[in-house]
């Protein structure tokens, strides 16, 4: 008669074997799984020393740590698969799922108590056929030709080892499922499968993106669009402007948008102002418009100079409510400084933009007198699109280099000609003692000479 | 007792015979083949390890992976040498090459031991002629694909739960693997190989042939 005791423990001695079976020929398939894409030929050589499944099988310590990681983090430890899944993974950074790898153990069969020592041995050759055919298989399938293509310049191919069920939907609409094969054992089957690609091309599962295109939509692109015909009237124009915009969230309505640009249209010139030459303007007339900031500046920075030259800026009037007017141009005196404005409102942004030619100061005083009355060399035009106004500053601070008082000879100073005849002297004086100091330089050449 | 039979078919050129006809060899063996035994003096044994190789091919986009075993390929390759060799040699349209597993029985004397076969793989080859180098390369990925199946199939095959000869006694060791490898220990096999086509074989040369691998058996 058996003893039921001992039956029980040889049992359960049995089942262990039988789970360090199974867990031994997860951690190889991984291994063979992940060194298989990792680009490079395979050699190992054969010896009469015992290993585990009797295949030679190199073990890469970083995948044994996660394969451990993996199958302890696995939820409901043995009858959850454990996933090897290979992508790919560009330059760019775009991802591909190549296949998913799993070695599950299903629990199809009840442990066999009465199961002999000789099925042990039996199982241990027939997974180590399992192997071989998983190696096998690894080489034909199309993920082993991108991994030995894999290289820094183009893409590499990357693994991910988890515990659960296998994540198919990242391989797309196309793909196979391949049982490399399958062994029962008393206390389930192991069976290996995979789920590879075979749509190879980079495409989104949703909705399309476009993945490495220009960020602006065509129309829109510089690129394309580097000349565009802006409607004159008003009317077009502001369809023009209102068909290309849309209200974005939290913004102003669509109106106000186009209220605001009307604001920062550059005003129109008469072209003529350019070509006519002009017989009396030895400057630039002021033409353009200045914000009531700007205007208030010259008028402070015109109080602050205690110059000779009088600034004419204090007696200009600020025509911020008059409409735009060509007649205006014509330049009656050098200080004339009337301002127009296209708009009701103030414009508070600028860009600095050069006009005309420079007339070349024929003398210091002339220069000095030019810095002081051209304040209108640059023309202040609107930015558009723009609410912040980061020119202005550096608007103001030019007009106020341009009227910075001249510099002015100090009465107690020494006249330059007597500093000229007292070095004069003071060379010629040097010139005689000459040879004293050739002397004192070379007994002073004889003392180190001495000293050393 | 009946052998298992399976048939493998190729359609490739003539340079690509050696190789498309090794890859499948080499991975039926790579199945059939297990470590070196060591015995000890209580009758246990201890099996070796079955090293690995990948093989890349040169004229066909193909990778395969074999045991590293010298001794092994050496053997394989003349085998299938002779046969691609004479494929090419005589014109032949078509050839068949069999990589056969069997075991021996012992006999009484005076009959020598019998050959018994348990798994016998047939691959037959088809000649192509291709003049157009676009054909040539569409023929490559062609075979690529066909390799790549027939791997996928062999695989299957060698995963079902089928007879296998059982370990033996170190003193009959002999009968079911053959132990003249120094580094791997592969189940008795031997190839066979039958051409056809442009030239007929004759009914001497096939009886010459017969009692060639008979008395090789020996």
């Amino acid at each position: 008669m058996v003893d039921t005791r001992t039956l029980t423990e040889s049992a359960e001695k049995e089942r262990q074997e039988m789970e360090q079976l199974t867990k031994l020929m997860t951690m190889k398939s991984a291994q063979i799984i992940v060194q298989s894409r990792m680009g490079e030929k395979l050699h190992t050589y054969c010896t009469n020393q015992n290993s585990s499944m009797n295949v030679a099988i190199k073990e890469i310590p970083d995948v044994v740590t996660e394969t451990k990681l993996a199958l302890s983090n696995g939820i409901g430890g043995d009858s959850m698969p454990l996933c090897v899944e290979i992508f790919l993974k560009t330059i760019d950074g775009d991802i591909m799922t190549l296949e998913t790898w799993s070695i599950g153990l299903l629990a199809e069969s009840a442990f066999d108590p009465f199961c002999s020592r000789h099925l042990v041995y039996t199982l241990y050759n027939r997974l180590g056929i399992l192997l071989k055919s998983l190696v096998s298989v690894s080489r034909v399938i199309p993920a082993y030709r991108y991994s030995r293509q894999q290289s820094n310049d183009s893409f590499q191919i990357h693994h991910r080892i988890y515990a659960g069920e296998p994540q198919i939907h990242a391989l797309g609409k196309e793909y196979k499922e391949l049982q490399i094969g399958q062994v029962s054992m008393p206390i389930g089957t192991i069976q290996v499968t995979v789920c590879y690609r075979t749509s190879m091309t980079l495409t989104s599962q949703q909705d399309p993106i476009m993945l490495k295109s220009d960020h602006f939509r065509k129309e829109y692109s510089p690129r394309h669009n580097q000349i565009i015909k802006t409607p004159i009237d008003e009317e077009s124009r502001k369809a023009y402007i209102m068909d290309d915009w849309t209200v974005g969230a939290f913004s102003d309505s669509l109106e106000e948008k186009v209220k605001k640009l009307n604001l920062y249209r550059i005003p129109e010139f008469p072209k003529d102002t350019f070509i006519k030459p002009r017989k009396r303007a030895e400057y630039w007339p002021p033409h353009m418009v200045s914000s009531n900031q700007l205007s208030k500046a010259q008028q402070n920075s015109t109080n602050e100079n205690n110059n000779s030259i009088s600034i004419s800026a204090q007696n200009n009037k600020i025509n911020s409510g008059v409409a735009y007017n060509t007649n205006s141009y014509e330049t009656k005196n050098k200080t004339n400084h009337s301002m127009n404005t296209s708009s009701n409102e103030a414009i508070n942004d600028f860009i600095l933009v050069e006009l005309g030619q420079s007339v070349k100061p024929h003398s210091p005083e002339d220069f000095c007198r030019r810095r002081s009355c051209d304040t209108n060399p640059l023309q202040f035009k609107p930015a558009a699109f723009s609410d912040s106004n980061p020119n202005i500053e550096l608007a103001l601070f030019y007009q106020k280099f341009l009227r910075a008082p001249s510099l002015r000879v100090r009465p107690d100073h020494l006249n330059v000609n007597n500093h000229l005849s007292e070095i004069v002297e003071q060379i010629k004086c040097f010139d005689e003692r000459m040879d004293e100091f050739d002397r004192v330089v070379l007994d002073l050449c004889h003392k180190d000479d001495d000293s050393e | 007792m009946n052998a298992r039979s399976h048939c493998l078919e190729l359609s490739v050129e003539g340079f690509q015979v050696d190789e498309a006809v090794s890859c499948l060899f080499h991975t039926v063996l790579l199945h059939r083949s297990l470590g070196k035994f060591c015995f000890a003096p209580d009758g246990t044994y201890t099996m070796g390890t079955v090293g690995l190789q990948d093989v890349d091919c040169d004229f066909i986009d193909f990778t395969y992976i074999c045991c590293s075993s010298p001794h092994l390929d050496r053997k394989l390759r003349n085998d299938i040498s002779e046969f691609s060799e004479c494929l090419r040699r005589d014109n032949h349209t078509f050839g068949q090459i069999t990589l056969e597993f069997f075991q021996k029985k012992k006999a009484r004397w005076p009959f020598q031991s019998e050959c018994i076969p348990w798994e016998v793989w047939n691959v037959r080859v088809d000649l192509l002629k291709i003049c157009n180098e676009t054909n040539r390369q569409i023929s490559k990925e062609k075979i690529s694909d066909s390799l790549s199946d027939k791997i996928i199939y062999i695989a299957e095959i060698m995963n079902r739960h089928e007879y296998l000869p059982s370990i033996p006694p170190q003193s009959e060791l002999d009968l079911v693997f053959d132990t003249s490898f120094a580094d791997i220990q592969p189940y008795l096999f031997k190839t066979n190989y039958l051409t056809s086509g442009a030239s007929s074989p004759s009914v001497g040369s096939a009886v010459q042939k017969l009692i060639r691998d008979t008395l090789s058996l020996s």
